[in-house]
C-alpha cells in the first residue's frame, strides 16, 4: 500500500512541474498522448483495428462463402476432431472450425461475422452512452422539476415490455423505406439504444448529484463560470468512469442482442444474397451453437471467444481513456 | 425526508399509470390474441372465440365506451357517477379500477385462475433465487471491485477483469449447462430432478450463475469508481491526517464510491428477483420468469399487465430506496430528487 | 517498463484462460470426440449383455467412480415408478378446458372416455362396452360396463359424461376445444348464449341438448347430421368424464390431486411445482384391472440438454432428445441402443396463398414442388427428424396412401412448369417471401436451406421474412394477409380421416378459406364421405378426396414428424403409436409396461 502512495504523490508532484515548466498544450491532445502510453490500451486499438481490417478482407480470409450449404455435411466438428465410426463428422481442414446445422463453414462465418459484430457493437454503445448521458447531466445538473420529470419517464420506459414494443415496431414498419434502410441497422439501432440509456442516465445523475456539491463546482460557480462550462467541462469528464464501463458492457450485451431481435425479425433482415455484406454475425452464430452445444461445441465456442475478446478490448481502451482523461494522472 | 417519501409516492401514480396505459396499448396493437394456439393446430371456432370474449370482458371497447353510457342516458339515467362508470366500462379502466382493488385479473392460459394467485405463488422462487445471486454478486463483487482498485495491475485485479469478461460475454445458458453437467454429471454434487424449490439448499448452484453477470458488473463499477476516489485530494488529506489506512478506505475511499455502484443495485435487484426466464430454464426452477415471458408470447392480456405493473412498483420502490441512499452516503445531496 | 512487461504477459495467460475453461467444457460436452472411444469396448464387449440391468449399469458407473447419490442410479426406481421426463409443466388440466399436447399428456392416464384406442389406434371401448348408432348414423346409444367406478370409488355414471360434455360447452366458462360437439343437437345454441343477460333460456336449452340418459349405464347422443366418427370423437380427451362435485368446486380445481378423480389406468396423486413433480398411481378400480407397474411419475426438466444429463444419470427412465443431439446418440455406443424413433402424428409442409401472385399460378406451385429435395432437406435441415412423404394422413392412421408418387424431386420438371407457368428460368417472377415464425432459431436455418435449394435448382431468389410466432398465426386467419409461402401441417386430433380431410381442406373450414384453397369435386367426395355408413365405401371416398387434393398443389407436402425417446433397457411392453407426441405408450394407458427384472 506504501508504494501506491507515494506513486500517487509523486505522480501529481509531476503533473505540478510539468505544468510549470512547460507551455500549455490542449486537454485533447494531452489525453492522445497519455492514451498511447498506455501499453494495453494500445494493444486493444490494435486488436480492434485488426478486427476492422478483418472486416473489411473477409472474402480473402473466409474459405468458402458464409451462406454456402455443403450438403451431408452438417455438424461436422473442428478440423483436429475425429469421431470414430463417424466420417461424416470428423474435423477436415477445409471447414478448420466445422460445419453448422445445415453444413455452412463456421470458420468463413465467423469471419464475415466481425463486420456485423463490430458495428453492431460500436454503434448502439455510442447511442446508448449519448442519450443516457444528456438526459443523466441534464437530470442531475438541473434538479428539481427537470430530474423528477426525467426519471419518471426513465421509469416508464425501464418497466414497460420492450419485447412487445419491438414486435409492434417489427410489423408497422418492416415493409417501409425505414425498416429497410440500411438492410435495417437503423430499426436494430434505434431498438437497443431506446432500451439501454436509461441505466446510463441513472448512473451519470447519481455521479452529478454527488459531484455538483463538491467543493470545485462551487468554487466553479462562485467564480461565475457558465452553466455549460460547468456542465462539459467539469461534471463530464469527471462523470467520465461510470459511463466508460457501462460502454464496456453495452458491447457483449448488443451484440447478443442484435441475434435474438433478428431472430425476431427486428432489425436485420436475413441475408440470401451471397454478395450480402452483413450475412452473418456473432450472435447468430451464439444462438446457432447454443441447440449444438454438444453436437458440434465450436459453433459456440468460436463466437463466444470472439465476444469475449472485443469486450476485453473495449474494456482496455475503456480504462485507458478514462485514465487518459483524468488530468490528474499524467504520467 | 418523510416529505421526500411521500412526494416520491405519489409520483408513482401517474407513472403506474402511465406504464398501464402504454403496456395496453403495446399489447392490443401486437397482433393475435390470447386464444390463438400454435400454428399446426386447430384455432378455436369463430363461435367459442366470440364467447371466451364474451367471459374474459375482451368484447367490450379497449378505452372508451360512450355507446353504453348514451344507452344509460337515454334510459333516463343523470347520475354523473353512473353515468361516468358506465362511460369508461371499457377493458383498460375496468383493468385499472380491478386491479386497484388487488384484482390483476383472470389469467386466459391457466384458466380458472387469478394473475395475482399466480403471481404470489410462484414468485417466492424467484425471489429466493434473485436474492441469493445479489448477495452473492454484492459480497463478491465490491470486495473484488475495491481490491482490483486499490492493487491496480496486481493478479486480483486481472482475475477481477478475468471474471468480469467471462461474466459479461459467456450467455448464461452456457454457463448454466456447464455447472449442471459438471456438478451435475461429473462429480454429482448437485442433483438435476431431485430438488425441492422449497428449500435453499438447490438455490445454491443456480443463484451463482445468475448473478455472474451483476457480479462482474459490480466489479468493474465499484473498481472504477475506487480509482477515481483514490485520486481526490480529500483522501490524500485523509491519508495525511494520519488516519489508519483501513479508515481512510472505509470512510472517505468506499462511502465515496458507492454512489454509482448503488445506482446500479437497485434496478439489478429488481431484475434478480422478478424472474430469471434463462436460469429457471436450465435448473427447472418453478418461478414467474417463464410466464412473464411466455405471457408477451401468449398475448396472456392480463399476465402482461399483472406482471409490468409488478415489475414498474418495484423499480419505482428501487429508485426512491437509492435516491434516499444518496442523501446517506453523501449528506449534501440530500434535498435531491 | 517492468510493469509493462508484466500486463502484457498476463494479458496473453487472460485470453489463454478465457480459452482453457471453454476447452475443458467442450471435452466434457462433446461425447462425440473422446468419451464416445472410451465408452466403445465396454459395448463390444457385451453385445448381449446390454439387455440386463447389471450390464446397462456398468457405463454409468464407470463415468462416475465417485459415489452417486441416491437421486442417481442405474436401474429402474426401487417403488416400481416409471419415471419420465416431461418438458412444460401445463398450464392447465381441466379436460374440458385442455387443448395442448402437454395437458392432455397428463389427462389421459387418469381418465377414459367412452371409447379408447388401442395400438393400432383402432376406436375401441373404453368405459363403454359397446355402442350401436340409427341407420343414417344421427343417433349414437353407448351401453357403460358393469360396475365402472371412479378412482375414488364413487359410481361412475352415464350423467356424469353428459355433464363433463355440458362442462365444454357451458357459456359461462367456454372450454377452447368445444366446436368438437358441435354436431350434437342444440349445442350451439348454447355456446351463443350471452350470459349472464341471457340466462334464464340456459336451463331450457340444456333440456334441448341432443343428450340423453335413460338410465346409469346408457347414454344417447342425437346428432344433428350423420357423424359416423362420432364414437372416435367419444375417446378424446374433451369427452373425459370429469367429475362434476370436483368441477363445480372451485375454478382451480383442477390443481388439486385430491380433486382429480378419474377413471383412468392410473390416478393422480401429486401435482406438485416445488419439486417439478407429477405423480400417478396404479388405480385399483379401473375395470381393465390395476396397471403392472405401481405408478407413473413425470419429472418436468424444461431444458432438453438438462434431461438429457439426468437421463444420463439415471434419474429419468424416458426422455426426448433434442434433434440436434440425435447423431451423437446415435453413434454412442450405449445411448444408440436406447434410442427409439418412430413415425409421428403430424405431416408438413410448405404452404401456399393460392390468392397471391406467383402461386395463384398452378404451374408455379407445380414448379416448386418438383424442385423440393424432400430428403435432402429433412437430412441437412430437419436433422431426420421427419419421414419424407408425398401423401397427406399419415403412415399408422386410417387413410394413409402407400401409393402417391407425385410430385417427388423432379428437376427437368419443375423447369419445364415454370416455363409453361410463364416465367422461364424463373425471369419475371414478382418478390416471393418465405415466412417462418421466428421463435424458434432453427426455423430460420430451414428457411436459408430452401432459399438455397431454390437457388441451386430453379435459380429462383427468395425473400427471407421471420415473423413473431403469434403475429404469424394473426397474420395466417386472413387471406389477405397469409404469407406466400410458409411452413405448416397438421396434426392428428383423432385417427379419422375426417379430422384430417373435411376439417383442413374442405372449402368451408377455416385453413382451405385462409390459403383460398377450394375444390368443388374434392368438397363433394368429403362431403358424401363424413355422412357415409359403410366404412369401405368412406374410406374410398376419402381416398378420392385425397388424390384430388394433394393434385391440386394448395401445399408442398414432404414430411412427417417423427417421436423420438431414449428408453432405458428395462421399461419394457411400451405400445409405440405414432400419437405418442409427448411420452411413448401413453395412448393405451401403459397397461403392459413391466420394469425390467
Amino acid at each position: 500500500m506504501a508504494t501506491t502512495l507515494t506513486n500517487t504523490n509523486s505522480v501529481s508532484d509531476s503533473v505540478e512541474q510539468a505544468f510549470a515548466q512547460r507551455a500549455p498544450r490542449s486537454l485533447w491532445s494531452d489525453a492522445r498522448r497519455r492514451l498511447l502510453r498506455n501499453k494495453a490500451a494500445v494493444a486493444a486499438l490494435l486488436y480492434i483495428s485488426f478486427l476492422i481490417v478483418v472486416a473489411i478482407i473477409a472474402p480473402l480470409l473466409a474459405l468458402h462463402n458464409p451462406l454456402d450449404i455443403f450438403q451431408n455435411n452438417s455438424y461436422r466438428q473442428a478440423a483436429w476432431i475425429t469421431v470414430p465410426n463417424r466420417p461424416e463428422a470428423s474435423g477436415s481442414w477445409a471447414f478448420p472450425l466445422g460445419t453448422d446445422a445445415i453444413g455452412r463453414d463456421v470458420w468463413s462465418r465467423l469471419v464475415y461475422g466481425t463486420r456485423t459484430s463490430l458495428v453492431v457493437g460500436f454503434v448502439p454503445m455510442v447511442f446508448t452512452l449519448f442519450l443516457g448521458t444528456v438526459i443523466g447531466l441534464v437530470s442531475g445538473f438541473f434538479g428539481g422539476a427537470v430530474d423528477a420529470f426525467l426519471m419518471r419517464f426513465a421509469e416508464i420506459v425501464y418497466s414497460f415490455p420492450a419485447f412487445l414494443f419491438f414486435i409492434i415496431v417489427m410489423t408497422a414498419l418492416k415493409d417501409t423505406p425505414i425498416g429497410k434502410f440500411w438492410n435495417g441497422f437503423v430499426i436494430l439501432f434505434g431498438a437497443l439504444s431506446l432500451v439501454g440509456w436509461v441505466g446510463v442516465a441513472r448512473l451519470v445523475r447519481g455521479q452529478v448529484l454527488s459531484l455538483k456539491e463538491k467543493e470545485f463546482i462551487e468554487a466553479a460557480r462562485a467564480i461565475g463560470v457558465r452553466q455549460h462550462n460547468i456542465l462539459f467541462k467539469h461534471l463530464l469528464p469527471n462523470s467520465l468512469g461510470p459511463i466508460i464501463i457501462s460502454g464496456a458492457f453495452i458491447v457483449p450485451g448488443a451484440i447478443i442482442a442484435e441475434a435474438v431481435l433478428s431472430y425476431l425479425g427486428i432489425g436485420l433482415r436475413p441475408a440470401t444474397d451471397r454478395n450480402a455484406l452483413f450475412p452473418v454475425s456473432w450472435g447468430n452464430m451464439i444462438l446457432d451453437g447454443k441447440a449444438a452445444i454438444t453436437a458440434q461445441p465450436w459453433l459456440m465456442i468460436a463466437p463466444a471467444i470472439s465476444i469475449a475478446s472485443i469486450t476485453l478490448a473495449f474494456t482496455f481502451i475503456g480504462d485507458g481513456l478514462r485514465d487518459a482523461l483524468d488530468p490528474r494522472e499524467a504520467n | 425526508m418523510l416529505q421526500f417519501i411521500i412526494r416520491r409516492l405519489l409520483w408513482a401514480i401517474p407513472v403506474l399509470f402511465f406504464v398501464a396505459l402504454v403496456s395496453f396499448f403495446l399489447m392490443h396493437q401486437a397482433p393475435g390474441g390470447p386464444f390463438d394456439k400454435d400454428n399446426n393446430k386447430k384455432q378455436v371456432d369463430g363461435a367459442t372465440l366470440a364467447s371466451l370474449n364474451r367471459r374474459f370482458g375482451l368484447d367490450k371497447p379497449q378505452y372508451i365506451n360512450p355507446a353504453a353510457a348514451s344507452r344509460l342516458w337515454a334510459s333516463g339515467e343523470r347520475n354523473p357517477l353512473t353515468l361516468g362508470r358506465a362511460y369508461l366500462d371499457s377493458q383498460f379502466f375496468n383493468y385499472v379500477f380491478n386491479a386497484m382493488r388487488g384484482d390483476l385479473g383472470p389469467s386466459y392460459r391457466q384458466r380458472g385462475k387469478n394473475v395475482q394467485d399466480i403471481i404470489f405463488k410462484q414468485w417466492p422462487y424467484s425471489m429466493r433465487l434473485g436474492l441469493l445471486a445479489m448477495i452473492f454478486a454484492v459480497i463478491t463483487g465490491i470486495p473484488l471491485g475495491v481490491i482490483a482498485a486499490l492493487r491496480q495491475n496486481s493478479i486480483v485485479d486481472y482475475i477481477s477483469l478475468f471474471f468480469a469478461t467471462i461474466g459479461v460475454s459467456v450467455p448464461t445458458f452456457v454457463i448454466g449447462l456447464l455447472v449442471i453437467i459438471f456438478f451435475g454429471t461429473t462429480l454429482k454434487w448437485i442433483s438435476i430432478t431431485n430438488n425441492d424449490w422449497n428449500t435453499w439448499r438447490p438455490y445454491l448452484a443456480p443463484s451463482l450463475v445468475l448473478g455472474l453477470s451483476t457480479m462482474s458488473f459490480i466489479t468493474r463499477i465499484t473498481r472504477s469508481t475506487v480509482l477515481e476516489v483514490k485520486r481526490q485530494d480529500y483522501i490524500r488529506t485523509a491519508r495525511a491526517k494520519g488516519l489508519s489506512e483501513r479508515m481512510v478506505i472505509v470512510r472517505h475511499i468506499l462511502r465515496n464510491a458507492m454512489i454509482p455502484v448503488v445506482t446500479v443495485l437497485g434496478p439489478a435487484l429488481v431484475d434478480l428477483i422478478t424472474g430469471a426466464v434463462i436460469t429457471e430454464s436450465i435448473f427447472s426452477i418453478p418461478g414467474v420468469g417463464k410466464f412473464f415471458v411466455d405471457a408477451i408470447f401468449q398475448r396472456d392480456y392480463s399476465m402482461i399487465m399483472g406482471s409490468t405493473l409488478i415489475y414498474a412498483t418495484l423499480v419505482v420502490m428501487a429508485n426512491i430506496l437509492v435516491d434516499l441512499s444518496y442523501g446517506l452516503l453523501d449528506p449534501r445531496i440530500r434535498s435531491q430528487g | 517498463m517492468k510493469r509493462m512487461n508484466l500486463r502484457s504477459s498476463f494479458i496473453v495467460a487472460l485470453l489463454l484462460a478465457l480459452v482453457l475453461p471453454i476447452l475443458a467444457a467442450c471435452g466434457g460436452t462433446a461425447p462425440a470426440t473422446a468419451p464416445t472411444a472410451a465408452e466403445a469396448p465396454t459395448a463390444a464387449a457385451a453385445p448381449t449383455a446390454a439387455e440386463a440391468p447389471t450390464a446397462a449399469a456398468a457405463p454409468t458407473a464407470a463415468e462416475a467412480p465417485t459415489a452417486a447419490p441416491e437421486a442417481g442410479g442405474s436401474g429402474p426406481d426401487k417403488d416400481g415408478y416409471l419415471r419420465m421426463a416431461e418438458s412444460v409443466w401445463p398450464d392447465q388440466l381441466d379436460p374440458q378446458k385442455s387443448s395442448f399436447s402437454n395437458e392432455i399428456a397428463v389427462l389421459i392416464l387418469n381418465y377414459e372416455g367412452l371409447t379408447r384406442f388401442d395400438k393400432d389406434l383402432k376406436t375401441v371401448p373404453g368405459a363403454a362396452e359397446k355402442w350401436e348408432s340409427n341407420k343414417d348414423g344421427t343417433e349414437w346409444t353407448f351401453m357403460l360396463r358393469d360396475g365402472l367406478k371412479y378412482s375414488d370409488g364413487s359410481p361412475l355414471t352415464s350423467k356424469d359424461f353428459a355433464e363433463a360434455i355440458y362442462h365444454s360447452l357451458d357459456p359461462h366458462n367456454p372450454g377452447d376445444y368445444q366446436q368438437t360437439f358441435f354436431m350434437i343437437k342444440g349445442a350451439e345454441d348454447i355456446i351463443n348464449t350471452v350470459v349472464p343477460t341471457d340466462e334464464g333460456k340456459l336451463t331450457d336449452l340444456k333440456g334441448k341438448l341432443g343428450i340423453a340418459t335413460p338410465d346409469d349405464k346408457t347414454i344417447k347422443f342425437t346428432l344433428t347430421q350423420p357423424t359416423p366418427y362420432f364414437p372416435t370423437i367419444a375417446g378424446i380427451w374433451v369427452a373425459y368424464p370429469t367429475k362434476k362435485a370436483s368441477f363445480e368446486s372451485s375454478e382451480t380445481w383442477w390443481e388439486d390431486a385430491t380433486k382429480q378423480i378419474g377413471n383412468g389406468p392410473f390416478q393422480i396423486t401429486k401435482i406438485d411445482k416445488a419439486t417439478n413433480l407429477m405423480e400417478f398411481k396404479a388405480n385399483e378400480n379401473y375395470w381393465g384391472g390395476k396397471p403392472k407397474i405401481a405408478g407413473v411419475r413425470y419429472q418436468y426438466i424444461e431444458d432438453l440438454a438438462v434431461a438429457l444429463q439426468a437421463y444420463k444419470n439415471g434419474e429419468v427412465d424416458v426422455m426426448t432428445p433434442d434433434a440436434n443431439d440425435v447423431p451423437t446418440i446415435q453413434a454412442d455406443a450405449v445411448l444408440g441402443k436406447e434410442f427409439k424413433s418412430y413415425a409421428g402424428a403430424c405431416t408438413l409442409g410448405w404452404e401456399f396463398n393460392l390468392l397471391r401472385p406467383p402461386f395463384d399460378n398452378a404451374k408455379v406451385r407445380e414448379a416448386f414442388a418438383y424442385a423440393f429435395d424432400r430428403e435432402a432437406f429433412i437430412r441437412d435441415a430437419l436433422k431426420n427428424t421427419n419421414v419424407k412423404t408425398l401423401t397427406w394422413i399419415p403412415p399408422g392412421y386410417p387413410g394413409y396412401d402407400a401409393n402417391e408418387t407425385r410430385f417427388d424431386l423432379d428437376l427437368a420438371k419443375a423447369k419445364q412448369a415454370l416455363t409453361d407457368a410463364g416465367y422461364p428460368d424463373g425471369k419475371g417472377l414478382p418478390e416471393i417471401k418465405l415466412t417462418y415464425s421466428s421463435n424458434n432459431p432453427a426455423n430460420q436455418q430451414r428457411a436459408e436451406y430452401l432459399v438455397q435449394m431454390y437457388k441451386n435448382n430453379l435459380g429462383i431468389d427468395l425473400t427471407l421474412d421471420p415473423v413473431e410466432s403469434t403475429t404469424l398465426t394473426a397474420m395466417r386467419k386472413d387471406p389477405k394477409t397469409f404469407p406466400q409461402l410458409v411452413r405448416g401441417g397438421w396434426c392428428a386430433d383423432y385417427p379419422d380421416q375426417q379430422d384430417w380431410l373435411s376439417i383442413f381442406w374442405h372449402s368451408r373450414t377455416e385453413f382451405a378459406k385462409n390459403i383460398s384453397y377450394k375444390d368443388p369435386e374434392a368438397d363433394k367426395l368429403m362431403d358424401a364421405a363424413d355422412v357415409e355408413l359403410d366404412p369401405v365405401k368412406r374410406a374410398d371416398l376419402y381416398q378420392q378426396a385425397q388424390v384430388k387434393i394433394i393434385g391440386g398443389l394448395p401445399m408442398i407436402i414432404y414430411g412427417n414428424s417423427k417421436n423420438q425417446f431414449l428408453i432405458k433397457p428395462w421399461v419394457k411392453g411400451l405400445d409405440f403409436t405414432p400419437q405418442d407426441s409427448d411420452e411413448p405408450g401413453l395412448i393405451t394407458g401403459l397397461m403392459n409396461v413391466t420394469l425390467g427384472q
